[in-house]
């Protein structure tokens, strides 16, 4: 008995790898997929949290002012109007001054204020290797802040901390990039336990060869119908 | 095809490796061990069907632990998609020690907005931007959540995903304990909110939630795919200085080449 | 007076309210708060309707391409009918509980997702054997430092050679979180600047794609 689920799962999957190999008629089916089913739940979700949020209290009695609210929402449509597009900025600008606010007040002691506390570290400690590594660290903090700070500038000595900051950025950007392998690898080794499961395996073998079947095929055959 | 035998060859032979655990893994499990039984905790997230592989296994471990130590659990969501992922197929998945959903933990939905809006909205204002849990039925029916209007009446924020905005919205106005888990890749990125104190624990992506789950007890996808992970890092690393190695004997090559014409 | 309305208006509102959260923020009484918090939950059902935003401009452009039966047009057609299908089931009984929502979402959506990040992972290692070279110094110190700490994110380092796992975190902890701190000032910087810059008015990116006027 086929298993109409797995059967699903495992062709979406598969349609999606065939794109490591060439673009192809699964993948495009497989995007076109994603995306209609992407803005569909996202849509359905947003309907939930305007009925949960402002709904329930306007229609409750709770909070009749949401009204605003969801005029000022619905106003966000005009922008597909080029005659009342201007209208859909108002509700931009009420979501750009609330993110902007939010993330202002407390990006000062956040980021940079206790950053730069942290940076204080004590010069001499009983560890030799933990004061080499505190000295190190105030002195590539320097040069990075003074590399981003500084882009251009004369003398020699300027020129040296400017570059120990950027071989500080690039012994960083390594360290990202090694962060950056673990998350891709993550994300296959993920798909593909789910793939190799005993549930899937055979509808990931039988599904595979009739995918591969098919491309070989389209590769073999469209090219004689092409005009020369 | 490396990368199909480096990842299926563990799945069907299993290595073991034994898994180190890491600073910033054993500082968010005593966070949480030192805190009393029945704390309220929140745990924030943007786990979606996209970032599962990566940021639900440190979830999992988390909420596990959690679980375990029969903390109060109010999940949020900072995405559309958080709510119905976790109930599909994260708290399915987790042993919940006969803990009752409305009680013990409760899934409030998603805020929409950006991150820190959505963040800060739940920190500051969550009776006005939360009127109903994820099944629909009122807050203030809901005994966990009791008392609770702000984060101050939290004992810990767990934030799945980026550390930058929980930092700003949750840890900063609050000063409450924030443990986070996030992306592999992101990790190294936050090491310096770790060091400030701003964090009491970091969990990065699959290999945390392997540290996590050793140290919790139990066997999740962490620990399951740390061998794959083991043998595709290696076969990265194997790639990269034989691509150099043969980088250096063709251009040392072609200037012998040169230096002999 | 109408160019006051379309571009001035909405530059002292965005400048107003950001000025506003900032300031209940440090000044903490409560009738801020109030203020705030209905503030904020506006914002948060305004950014509901935002969401909706890219169903419209979908069906706009596939409707346009499907009309005018550009290449590949049947597979926007199915992106329009698979859309519709899961807002039609999603908004039958309570929102979002629908079985055929829950099924197109736990069984298609879901793993559509994961796959489509998950080809990354082909992507680095091709990368990690012709693009990844050692051309000058600074592509040394990159390569040197992900290598080690890729093998210290893995268990397996540690297994190979004891070093390794404690030369990757040195890399981690020592120059990596000095030039992350110096990246996350720089950051904060940018934010505060971005965000004195709204306050004054001067930031009007946000109103560019929707009237196209000054």
């Amino acid at each position: 008995m086929i298993d109409f689920t797995i059967l699903t799962t495992v062709f979406l999957t598969l349609c999606v790898y065939t794109f490591v190999y060439k673009e192809s008629a699964f993948w495009r089916f497989a995007e076109q997929t994603f995306i209609g089913l992407a803005l569909g739940y996202t849509f359905v979700m947003a309907i939930q949290q305007i009925q949960t949020v402002a709904w329930v209290p306007i229609s409750t009695g709770k909070n009749v002012l949401f009204i605003g609210a969801m005029l000022l929402g619905f106003s966000l449509y005009t922008r597909f109007s080029k005659k009342h597009a201007w209208i859909s900025r108002w509700p931009m600008a009420i979501l750009i001054g609330i993110g902007t606010g939010v993330a202002m007040r407390t990006v000062v002691e956040s980021q940079i204020v206790a950053q730069i506390a942290a940076t204080f570290l004590p010069l001499v400690t009983p560890d030799p290797m933990k004061t080499f590594n505190n000295i190190a660290i105030i002195i590539m903090v320097a040069c990075t802040l003074f590399f981003f700070t500084f882009t251009r500038g004369k003398g020699k000595t300027s020129g040296n901390v400017r570059k120990l900051g950027r071989y500080t950025l690039m012994l960083t950007f390594g360290a990202a990039f090694g962060g950056t392998v673990l998350t891709r690898m993550t994300l296959y080794i993920g798909r593909f336990t789910y793939l190799w499961a005993p549930a899937q395996r055979y509808y990931l073998l039988g599904v595979g060869a009739l995918m591969l079947v098919v491309l070989a095929f389209y590769e073999k055959i469209t090219p004689l119908f092409q005009k020369k | 095809m490396l990368l199909i035998i480096a990842v299926s060859w563990p799945l069907l032979f299993p290595i073991g490796l034994p898994v180190p655990v890491s600073k910033s893994t054993r500082m968010a499990f005593d966070t949480i061990e030192k805190l009393p039984s029945g704390s309220l905790v929140a745990v924030s997230s943007v786990l979606s069907g996209g970032n599962w592989p990566d940021l639900g296994p440190p979830e999992m471990a988390l909420v596990q632990h959690l679980f375990k130590k029969k903390m109060k659990i109010v999940f949020i969501g900072c995405v559309d998609e958080t709510p119905t992922i976790r109930e599909s197929t994260l708290l399915p998945r987790i042993n919940k020690y006969d803990a009752q959903i409305g009680v013990d933990y409760v899934n409030l939905g998603f805020i929409a907005g950006a991150p820190d809006v959505a963040e800060a909205a739940f920190a500051t204002s969550l009776r006005k931007v939360l009127t109903v849990d994820f099944r629909g039925k009122p807050l203030d029916e809901l005994p966990i959540m009791k008392g609770v209007n702000t984060l101050a009446d939290f004992k810990l924020v767990i934030h799945i995903g980026m550390a930058e905005d929980p930092v700003r919205q949750y840890y900063t106005p609050f000063k409450i304990p924030l443990i986070v888990g996030v992306y592999g890749m992101m990790g190294p990125h936050y090491i310096p909110y770790l060091e400030a104190g701003q964090l009491s624990g970091m969990i990065v992506g699959l290999r945390g939630a392997a540290e996590y789950e050793y140290l919790v007890g139990f066997v999740g996808e962490g620990l399951m795919g740390s061998d794959a992970l083991s043998i595709t890092h290696l076969l990265v690393a194997i790639c990269i200085i034989a691509g150099n190695l043969a980088f250096l004997y063709t251009t040392r090559g072609g200037a012998k080449k040169e230096g002999t014409k | 007076m109408s160019t006051f309305y379309r571009s001035q208006v909405p530059l002292i509102i965005a400048s107003l309210l950001a000025a506003f959260m900032i300031v209940e923020f440090f000044l903490d009484w409560a009738v801020l708060r109030t203020i705030s918090s209905d503030i904020q939950s506006w914002g948060v059902v305004i950014s509901a309707f935002a969401l909706g935003l890219g169903v419209v401009t979908l069906t706009r452009n596939n409707v346009g391409i499907i009309r005018r039966r550009e290449k590949n047009w049947p597979y926007y057609l199915w992106c329009l009918i698979i859309m519709f299908t899961m807002i039609g089931s999603g908004l039958i009984g309570p929102l979002g509980k629908h079985p055929v929502f829950l099924w197109l979402y736990n069984n298609a959506f879901i793993h559509l997702s994961s796959t489509m990040y998950s080809i990354l992972a082909f992507f680095i290692t091709t990368a990690a054997v012709r693009a990844f070279r050692a051309r000058n110094i600074d592509a040394a110190l990159v390569l040197v430092s992900g290598v080690f700490v890729i093998m210290t994110l893995a268990p397996i380092g540690a297994t190979i050679w004891s070093g390794i796992p404690l030369i990757g975190q040195w890399f981690l902890d020592v120059p990596n979180m000095a030039g992350m701190r110096g990246i996350i000032i720089g950051i904060g910087l940018g934010v505060l600047t971005l965000g004195i810059r709204t306050i004054l008015g001067y930031e009007r990116a946000h109103l560019a794609g929707s009237g196209g006027e000054k």
